[in-house]
């Protein structure tokens, strides 16, 4: 390799690389330089990047003909230094590896200083360029992961959706340098316009007019009207509109956006189509397959954030739910609790009407009715008293084999009275199979299934108390009443007694028993029968129930005896209405009259009063016990009196 | 680029501080904070650019006056001088609507002022934005050292001596408010364009 020791100084080279524009523009500069100090001989740069590579003419002065092709100077050059031509001669320059320079002269050669300044400068200026390249690479990448970057961290801080769609659009629109980006999610069947942002860039025109005009609602897009926004969701890929105005798919509803040309990116994952991301440009343009590229790589960050978003909202909304059940679930125990702690059956309907609004919001008015044999009478409700559900409604419920609830709609009401409701729900309340009765909720809409539901339930409780009430009820009158006569029994008797007794010595009040026995009660079953003597029996308790006050007793005390418990009532009191008992018993029109004894039912009578008597329930018994048997032995009929009475 | 959120008939700006290292960036995005009415500004946050892990940014957000209906919420955002590579610097750079240039008012950083404003049109050129029709003002900052370079100097040096200079002390909060409104007034006269 020859070196030539006497020529151009290496101080002026040394500088050139620091103003060039890349290698070219470099070699052109050193080679003007040498050119100049060569005496205008032929110069030429000659640069392999890699041993693999061919050489490779970077520059010559002047530039070498078009016949002197790289390859041929590759051909050329391969056989240097051992074949160098006679005017020529090559320098190689001790650039950076895996770099190979060699400059070609005609003329004088560069000195060694020269020589190590270019070769300094071959290597600064490619290594420059490489740097400028890889920057540039990084400069595109760079962008796109800037833009994931922003997007990553700053979906994390968005406390809703709509400043989630914010961020995706803003980060999509850096990106990008869209003009429009709008974020559209997919609800039912149609696009919703979530966010829209324009971008305006400094010194383009248009701006005045987007902050001059109106605000536009955006409606809702039908899914099949959205064309080429549906069909990138569709094929689940990016689409590139260059010219919408020429574009038969892009007729959409984005008229207000001016668009001339977009770009339409799916949000969607495996789970659910969510939407699509637009991107436009207010000129018609092409967009390049790294564009669409890198928006489809937006879009996927997008998604996978929507996605997040959406079923965090969804688990937040059955959280929601699932609490507002729960606080009506207790409601429900609170209203089944309170409707089914009487045994009244006017409470249990009362508190069935006060609660039941709760769950049936909005209620206009409920009543609550019950069946007793073939009449129905309002027990609780805002209808007036002598309210009766029409005949139509039963027969719906019954035609319908008794559901749970029934509604009817505005039609079934005409000509029942209750036209004034929208509609009217029916809860039969039934229980073994009967029906024991009908709540009727008016209201102006339809009702959420659950209130329903609840409703439904909080019936059944008011029923199933109603139920109990009735069945304790009868339960309580057998337990307290005689079954043949119908007139309280023996044991009521004897509870009323004590507790009479028990006031009369608290408070010193008087009162006053009566024991009366039918006269020949035998003789009347054995001559009439046993069916005959009951039905005396039941003739007798008719008559002493209708001959007393309310505030009296009447029970039967034995076999053919019945006992007169009377409050509040003295001696003389209680004697003069023996005696009328007695006197009542002759006019009494009895079954069989005729057939008796003497052809009338009588009885003998016995009294004793509180204090005169005795102050215990054995005395005051004892003596009216006494007293009755002193008129049987009188010749009966007729009222036996304590014997102090007649001593007085 | 302004940002125009339909919706919520909302504009959002951006405004970078550019200039060699050194130059007072920072000290102007806290005085700026200082400056601000304070229920219309925000907290100076700090930021590491994703590209570089070794630089960071600070960022101002405040509330601007409306246009119109549309309300303005600006972002003053400091752009690191000391990047090795320019893309850091032009991915914070893009989406800027105005731009302060913190020239260095010391004789030495004469240069640097100059590398950095080339450094600064190369990115708005390579935004594809005429670097004549973006919104940059030029404020001078140090003017309280004693050999402080003249303002009509360094914009001569930078042969910007169209756009409008300041001289400041940022420290001090000196020049700070001036620049901002007279960038923040750039801005606002292109949106009416």
């Amino acid at each position: 390799m020859t070196r030539a020791s006497s020529g151009v100084g290496g101080t002026r080279l040394g500088n050139l690389w620091r103003e060039a524009d890349g290698l070219h523009d470099f070699m052109s500069r050193v080679l003007r330089q040498l050119g100049q100090d060569l005496h205008d001989g032929e110069v030429a740069f000659m640069v392999r990047e890699d041993p693999s590579l061919p050489w490779r003419v970077a520059a010559s002065r002047p530039e070498w003909e078009a016949q002197l092709t790289m390859a041929s100077m590759g051909g050329l050059l391969a056989n240097l230094p051992d074949q160098v031509l006679d005017r020529w001669q090559a320098i190689d320059l001790d650039v950076a590896a895996p770099m190979a320079a060699r400059l070609l002269t005609q003329g004088a050669a560069p000195g060694p200083a020269a020589c190590d300044a270019l070769a300094a400068g071959v290597s600064l200026v490619i290594a420059r360029d490489r740097l400028a390249r890889a920057d540039n690479g990084i400069g595109e990448i760079g962008r796109l992961v800037h833009a994931l970057r922003q997007l990553a961290s700053n979906i994390h801080q968005a406390e809703d959706i709509s400043l989630l769609a914010e961020v995706v659009c803003a980060s999509v629109a850096r990106a990008t340098g869209a003009e429009v980006v709008a974020l559209y999610q997919l609800e039912g069947d149609a696009f919703h316009l979530t966010e829209e942002i324009g971008v305006h860039r400094p010194g383009a025109p248009g701006m005045a007019e987007a902050l001059a005009a109106d605000p536009e609602p955006r409606l809702p897009i039908p899914r099949d009207e959205a064309g080429f926004l549906a069909q990138a969701l569709w094929e689940g890929r990016p689409l590139a509109i260059p010219n919408m105005a020429a574009s038969e798919g892009a007729k959409v509803g984005l008229g207000h956006l001016g668009l001339l040309s977009a770009m339409a990116a799916p949000l969607l994952t495996p789970i659910d189509d969510l939407g699509v991301l637009l991107v436009g440009s207010r000129a018609p343009r092409l967009f390049s397959p790294t564009e669409l590229g890198e928006l489809a790589e937006l879009a996927q960050a997008a998604s996978g954030a929507l996605l997040t978003w959406r079923l965090h909202a969804r688990a937040q909304e059955e959280s929601r739910k699932a609490g507002e059940l729960i606080a009506r679930l207790h409601d429900l125990t609170r209203a089944t609790r309170e409707v089914g702690k009487t045994l009244e059956a006017r409470h249990a309907c009362e508190a069935c009407v006060r609660l039941l609004p709760q769950f049936l919001r909005p209620a206009e008015w409920v009543d609550c009715y019950l069946i007793g044999g073939d009449d129905w009478r309002l027990l609780a409700g805002s209808s007036p008293p002598d309210a009766r559900p029409p005949e139509s409604w039963l027969y719906y419920l019954d035609r319908s084999g008794y559901p749970p609830s029934l509604r009817l709609e505005a039609d079934a009401l005409t000509g029942t009275g209750f036209e004034d409701a929208g509609q009217v729900l029916l809860f039969p309340m039934r229980m073994q199979q009967s029906l024991l009765g009908l709540v009727v909720v008016a209201t102006e809409r339809d009702l959420a299934m659950t209130g329903r539901d609840m409703a439904e339930t909080l019936v059944a409780h008011a029923a199933s108390a109603v139920f109990n009430a009735e069945q304790w009820r009868r339960a309580h009158e057998g337990s307290i009443t005689d079954a043949l006569t119908g007139v309280y029994n023996r044991r009521h008797f004897v509870e009323v007694y004590e507790q009479e007794l028990a006031k009369a010595v608290r408070y010193h009040r008087e009162f006053s028993v009566i024991l009366l026995d039918i006269d020949h009660f035998k003789h009347i079953n054995d001559r009439l029968g046993h069916l005959a003597g009951d039905q005396i029996l039941r003739e007798v308790a008719n008559l002493l129930r209708d001959s007393v006050r309310k505030v009296d007793l009447v029970a039967r005390y034995g076999g053919e005896e019945f006992a007169l418990l009377l409050p509040e009532t003295g001696d003389d009191g209680a004697l003069a209405l023996a005696e009328k008992l007695r006197q009542r018993f002759g006019t009494y029109p009895f079954s069989d009259r005729d057939l008796m004894p003497g052809r009338q039912v009588t009885a003998s009578f016995g009294h004793a009063s509180f204090g005169l008597d005795g102050t215990t329930a054995e005395q005051l018994l004892q003596t009216a016990d006494e007293a009755l048997y002193s008129a049987k032995r009188d010749g009966r009929n007729r009222v036996g009196s304590p014997p102090r009475r007649s001593q007085a | 680029m302004a940002v125009l959120h339909y919706g919520r008939r909302e504009i959002r700006s951006r405004v970078a501080y550019f200039g060699p290292v050194g130059s007072g960036k920072a000290s102007n995005l806290q005085a700026l904070q200082a400056l601000w009415p304070v229920d219309r500004r925000g907290a100076v946050v700090e930021s590491v650019p994703e590209s570089e892990r070794t630089v960071r940014c600070m960022r101002l957000p405040m509330l601007g006056e409306p246009v119109g209906e549309w309300s303005v919420r600006f972002e003053a955002l400091t752009i690191p001088g000391q990047a090795l590579f320019p893309s850091t610097r032009a991915n914070l750079l893009a989406g800027a609507d105005g731009v302060v240039f913190v020239a260095d008012a010391a004789p030495a950083r004469r240069e640097a002022n100059v590398a950095s404003w080339h450094g600064l049109l190369v990115h708005v050129v390579a935004q594809g934005i005429d670097p004549d029709r973006m919104p940059i003002v030029i404020q001078v900052n140090h003017a309280d050292i004693h050999d402080a370079l003249d303002v009509a100097d360094v914009a001569a040096q930078l042969a910007a001596e169209a756009r409008p200079t300041f001289s400041a002390v940022a420290r001090d909060g000196r020049g700070v408010l001036e620049a901002w409104r007279a960038v923040e007034g750039l801005i606002r006269t292109g949106w009416r364009a």
